[in-house]
């Protein structure tokens, strides 16, 4: 029973990763990321109750809690971005990168 | 320690003399042109009298001047000492040189008369008499050396002396690298002298002590080596190139050290090593050989020269190579005694030759200098006697010189060597009738802008009586005289079986052939234009090409290699490819760059690109754990 | 404390107590007169109570970081005491002689730091401290050449700067590779020159440490092909930065190679020896050569000078008592020499605007003070009688003579080399007529005349009483040919 649970943890990783690397959308990127967290949270509570240990639940738990926070950052973010620059484009903000040449 | 107080007076008074002048001068207060006569003449005056006191003790008392002034470098064997030696060979050195120079300074007085570096001419011709005696005085070759390259850097000031015409120094800078090649000859073969025997110590008399100590080839090597330095002070082939431009400079300079003194270094330092050429004999003939063929070459040259100055200079390297001829077959007092002479009757000439071109107004081309005679009546006559000794009149002083060579030369074995002596006198004796019909002996008459100054006159007058006397000196026997100064001198002279009936024959023969060749220079030049219609082009008149071919295979190759190691091997090839390895690093920063775009989605690719390879590796560890 | 330590601290001290207070530009030139004063008269102390014997003299030591046997150790021997004189000498003439054109406090600061570091590197006898101070001494001359440098400064300090670093870096590979191997061998660090003698290494070792120790040192000197760095360096940078680089940083890298190769790796020293005298002879022919055709005055003195060090590099490896005495002397010789050409090349800038030798000319008719000391100079570095470069280069060519006829009549080229370009160069920008750059031209005033009369004076001593200079040179130098293999091929 846990194979499938890893396995389509797995499956949700791969896309949330996929997604991450080439949807430009800010938004869209931001979905992915939460397919990844939630992807972990599958795993996690799969294993833990596969072992019988439930600080498996309360990482997850407490990972869901973050995402919460995390979420109404986000949203504040994209309002900022947009504003900023107009669009929700990822391939706008590179400002890391080496724009001095 | 010996101190001869004497022998410091004379080596430090003209320095002393310079050194005051020098100050005076340099301080650029107004100093009254009396008072630097007064500096110059006293030092180079007091010289002259305590050098004649010493070649009359060391001649009549056979006393030998010593004085040791200090230690110039001690380091191991390397024992130097400033030691001041006034033996036979240097007080006949002193005979000729102090007085010469002193006679030359007066003469100066008037030729720089309202000169504007009056004050520098004297500190550089005080200096070069002191030059002139730390060479002829030193104990040992290497403070000669420092005198040998001293003479020559007042030369070079000297020849450059008029610097508002830049090629004046350029002049002097030829004199100075052409004598510096012969230099560096000269250094080699004392540095090889001292690793074969340094250690026995360094003074002359050491060095001859131990010559023995030295196989063959190398002291052929050093003789040959202390022969190029010769080469280039005394102007001989092939490093005979300056001294024609060294005329550049004002005329009693080139009287006083382009043929009196300086020029003559070589000669005396030939003849300080007589002990080390008659083992080398082979290096002697060489010598001899190289002498013969100056003496020749440059008579042919001065036949086709035009510059007043430049015949006599090219009469100078002729000279001088007789007296090459004389030390290389091994008669080193016949040389020395024409040296003596030479100096007496060749500072005449330029002496006079000075006086005409002051007195016409600085022109020095004997084509505009015609038929002045009428002018300069004492000139004349003294220019006259002048060219009479040279072309070996007898009585005159050089008739008893060159007839010495000449004599030697036959009989010692080398005829060839004979008839080239032969030949160039015969050349000499036309080149300078040449000059002296053209100048004296011509209807068109020049007139003198300046009447000849006193000052002048004097030196050339006792000058004149001096190269018409001088011959006395070395008397041979077969006109009753004793050779006087060859015995004081008591060089390692080769002696030549020779009897008087040939050596008669040989003084009527030559004597006959000089009138014949005067007589057809009188024939050729006197009342007549021939000087006008002679072609200047042509070998003779080009001097057989011999600057063009330096020109061509020294001193381009040395420009075009300059611009290939500092163009091609200094820039193009190391400093590029120095720059062009940190160019790579830049561009390979650049690839990164390219991968550091500031996007962060890519920067998540690298991480899983990473992960993934990370996870292959786990894989495949634990796959061969297993 | 020892008057070495007071020698290389005070103008340091000094320096950083400059950078940190604001004062007017005069005051600190009046503290740099005071304290290079100081310094000179303390070296001239030191000259006095030298002792003419081998041994250092005036030694001090203390633990530094002593878990790994670091340690403050200086002194001085025959050889130091040459640079250490120079260094003292220079830098109070230098700064009279440029007193009115510079009005920069850093340029003052930064040549006091200089000499201090200049100091130390002569001075120190542990390696570690070696190293300090050879980086220290680069710091003013990198900041002094981007501050007041003239042209592509920028690149050009970088330039100089990157080579270097990446020179040192070998050395300090070098270093520390040493003092590791010592561990291992005598189970204890050290870094001391003369601990370090001891050390046993196989001839690969030894020839890897000597390379490392040799790239910092050939960079610095500079011999071929290291030497790219050198002219635009010489071009861009300030006079005083000129002086100190040419007249005692390049003289440093050959006396590093005295100091540091003939004590630590006698041996290999000897086997490479006659690599290094190619190279030499090759370097002094080759700038001589390259110099020809410069029309920048002030780049054809740097070749001048790198063709005269490659001398100085042979007279060294030839290993005799005279060639490093002669090289030794030439040392200071063209030190002085070549610190007083530049000084009169940067006021020959200051007068005319230009260093371009073609548009000069006529100096000596508008300013025959100044032409006689430029002269004089010039015909110095030449090597006339008379003149301390003379003594030197007979000297030179007789320790070159006694390794080997072909390599004596090579070395011998010297006395021709400088010529090639000296004497047209004199030509040119002293005599024929002035040019509009020269028509204007000031002739030397008092306080640029009592700067250059000592260093004339100094020339000529060194010149004709060579033996009282020299006789505290040779028994170090003795020291170190005595017992020692000694080459001789015919």
């Amino acid at each position: 029973m846990l194979k499938a649970y890893m396995i389509l943890s797995i499956i949700l990783f791969s896309i949330g990763v996929i997604g991450l690397i080439s949807r430009r959308n800010i938004i869209v990127i931001y979905m992915s990321i939460e397919l990844l967290l939630n992807a972990v949270n599958l795993s996690l509570i799969a294993i833990s109750g596969d072992i019988g240990n439930a600080s498996g639940h309360v990482m997850s738990l407490m990972i869901i809690a973050i995402a919460a926070s995390e979420a109404a950052l986000f949203m504040s973010l994209f309002v900022v971005l947009f504003r900023k620059k107009g669009s929700l484009d990822a391939n706008i903000f590179d400002i890391l990168g080496n724009k001095d040449d | 320690m010996t101190n001869n107080i004497l022998l410091n007076i004379l080596l430090l008074a003209p320095l002393t003399s310079a050194l005051l002048i020098f100050l005076l001068n340099i301080s650029r207060r107004y100093t009254k042109q009396t008072l630097y006569t007064l500096l110059a003449l006293s030092g180079s005056g007091l010289s002259a009298m305590i050098a004649l006191y010493i070649s009359y003790t060391s001649y009549f008392e056979q006393k030998l001047f010593v004085s040791n002034l200090f230690t110039w470098l001690n380091i191991g064997d390397f024992t130097i000492e400033v030691t001041l030696k006034a033996d036979a060979l240097s007080s006949f050195m002193l005979l000729f040189v102090a007085p010469v120079s002193f006679l030359i300074h007066i003469y100066a007085t008037g030729y720089m008369d309202k000169d504007k570096s009056y004050g520098r001419f004297f500190t550089y011709f005080n200096l070069f008499i002191f030059f002139m005696f730390l060479l002829v005085l030193a104990d040992n070759p290497i403070i000669m050396f420092v005198g040998w390259e001293g003479v020559g850097l007042i030369s070079y000031l000297l020849i450059g002396f008029y610097f508002d015409d830049i090629q004046n120094t350029y002049a002097g800078n030829k004199a100075f690298i052409v004598n510096r090649v012969g230099d560096f000859g000269f250094l080699s073969a004392l540095m090889l002298l001292f690793v074969e025997i340094g250690h026995g110590g360094f003074s002359y008399d050491a060095i001859f002590f131990n010559l023995s100590l030295i196989d063959t080839p190398m002291l052929s090597l050093i003789a040959l080596l202390l022969f190029v330095g010769a080469m280039g002070k005394s102007a001989q082939l092939p490093l005979f190139v300056w001294l024609p431009d060294a005329m550049a400079g004002p005329t009693p300079v080139s009287a006083l050290i382009h043929a009196a003194t300086m020029v003559t270094a070589g000669i005396y330092m030939v003849a300080r090593f007589a002990p080390l050429y008659n083992i080398a004999s082979d290096v002697s003939l060489f010598i001899a050989y190289i002498g013969g063929l100056s003496a020749l070459f440059a008579a042919i040259v001065a036949t086709r020269q035009y510059d007043i100055k430049k015949i006599l200079a090219y009469s100078t390297i002729s000279q001088l190579g007789f007296m090459f001829m004389a030390l290389g077959v091994g008669a080193y007092s016949t040389a020395l005694f024409h040296m003596f002479t030479h100096a007496f009757f060749k500072g005449l000439l330029f002496m006079g030759a000075g006086a005409i071109i002051v007195a016409f107004g600085h022109k020095q081309d004997i084509r505009e200098l015609r038929g002045i005679r009428r002018s300069v009546p004492t000139i004349f006559i003294m220019m006259l006697i002048g060219s009479l000794t040279i072309s070996a009149i007898p009585p005159l002083s050089a008739f008893f010189s060159k007839d010495a060579i000449m004599g030697i030369l036959y009989a010692s074995d080398h005829l060839d060597l004979f008839f080239i002596a032969l030949l160039s006198s015969l050349f000499t004796v036309f080149y300078m009738f040449r000059m002296i019909f053209v100048l004296f002996f011509s209807e068109n008459t020049t007139e003198p802008s300046k009447n000849s100054v006193k000052s002048m006159n004097y030196p050339m007058a006792i000058l004149t009586l001096l190269s018409v006397f001088a011959g006395m000196l070395n008397l041979p026997e077969i006109f009753g005289g004793n050779l006087m100064m060859s015995s004081w001198l008591d060089l390692a002279d080769k002696h030549f079986v020779f009897s008087h009936a040939n050596e008669i024959f040989l003084m009527s023969v030559n004597t006959i052939l000089i009138c014949f060749i005067l007589y057809y220079a009188y024939k050729r030049y006197a009342y007549k234009d021939t000087i006008l219609k002679e072609s200047t082009t042509g070998l003779v008149a080009n001097k057989f090409y011999i600057d063009a071919l330096y020109q061509l295979i020294i001193v381009k190759p040395l420009y075009a290699l300059s611009f290939f190691f500092d163009r091609k091997i200094s820039h193009d090839l190391i400093d590029t490819s120095i720059n062009s390895m940190a160019l790579n690093y830049k561009k390979l920063g650049k690839l990164f760059a390219f991968f550091e775009n500031g996007n962060v989605r890519f920067y998540a690719l690298y991480m899983l690109i990473g992960l993934v390879l990370g996870f292959i590796y786990l894989f495949l560890l634990l796959k061969a754990m297993l | 404390m020892n008057i070495l330590s007071i020698i290389i601290f005070l103008p340091i001290i000094t320096a950083v107590i400059l950078f940190f207070v604001r004062i007017h530009v005069n005051t600190i030139k009046i503290i740099y007169m005071i304290v290079t004063s100081i310094i000179a008269l303390l070296t001239l102390k030191l000259y006095i109570n030298f002792e003419q014997i081998s041994s250092m003299q005036f030694e001090e030591i203390h633990r530094w970081i002593s878990e790994y046997g670091i340690n403050y150790h200086i002194g001085v021997d025959g050889v130091s005491l040459g640079i250490v004189m120079m260094n003292a000498i220079l830098m109070p003439l230098v700064a009279i002689a440029l007193y009115k054109q510079r009005d920069k406090r850093g340029y003052w600061i930064n040549l006091l730091f200089v000499q201090g570091g200049i100091m130390g590197v002569a001075l120190s006898l542990d390696l570690m401290l070696f190293y300090l101070f050879w980086e220290i001494m680069l710091l003013p001359i990198f900041l002094m050449i981007g501050f007041f440098g003239y042209g592509n400064k920028n690149f050009i300090t970088m330039k100089f700067n990157i080579y270097t670093i990446f020179g040192s870096l070998m050395m300090l590979i070098s270093i520390l590779y040493i003092a590791v191997q010592y561990k291992i061998q005598f189970d204890v660090y050290t870094f001391e020159l003369d601990k370090l003698q001891n050390l046993i290494l196989t001839p690969t070792q030894s020839i890897l440490v000597f390379s490392g120790f040799m790239i910092a040192f050939a960079i610095k000197i500079p011999i071929f092909p290291f030497h790219t760095w050198l002219s635009d360096t010489y071009r861009s940078a300030p006079t005083g930065a000129v002086i100190v680089m040419s007249a005692l940083m390049a003289k440093l890298g050959a006396y590093a190679i005295w100091r540091v190769l003939f004590t630590l790796l006698d041996e290999t020293s000897h086997e490479v020896a006659h690599y290094f005298i190619a190279v030499g002879l090759f370097g002094l022919i080759y700038f001589g050569i390259s110099a020809m055709r410069q029309t920048h005055l002030k780049r054809m003195f740097a070749l001048s000078s790198a063709s005269h060090l490659s001398l100085v590099v042979v007279g060294f490896f030839i290993y005799d008592v005279y060639g490093l005495i002669g090289s030794s002397y030439l040392i200071v010789a063209h030190a002085i020499s070549s610190a007083a050409l530049f000084l009169m090349a940067g006021m020959l800038y200051e007068r005319s605007k230009t260093y371009d030798i073609a548009s000069l000319g006529g100096i000596a008719t508008v300013a025959p003070r100044f032409s006689l000391f430029f002269a004089f100079f010039a015909l110095s570095i030449v090597g006339v009688p008379m003149t301390a470069g003379f003594v030197a280069e007979v000297l030179i060519v007789l320790g070159a003579f006694n390794y080997n006829i072909y390599i004596g009549f090579l070395t011998a080229t010297t006395i021709l080399i400088a010529m090639l370009f000296m004497f047209k160069m004199i030509s040119q920008v002293l005599y024929g007529k002035a040019s509009k750059a020269t028509e204007n031209f000031e002739d030397l005033r008092m306080h640029e005349l009592i700067a250059l009369i000592p260093l004339a004076l100094l020339v000529l001593a060194m010149g004709i009483f060579p033996n009282y200079f020299i006789k505290n040179i040779e028994p170090t130098a003795v020291s170190y040919t005595v017992g020692k293999k000694v080459f001789h091929h015919d």
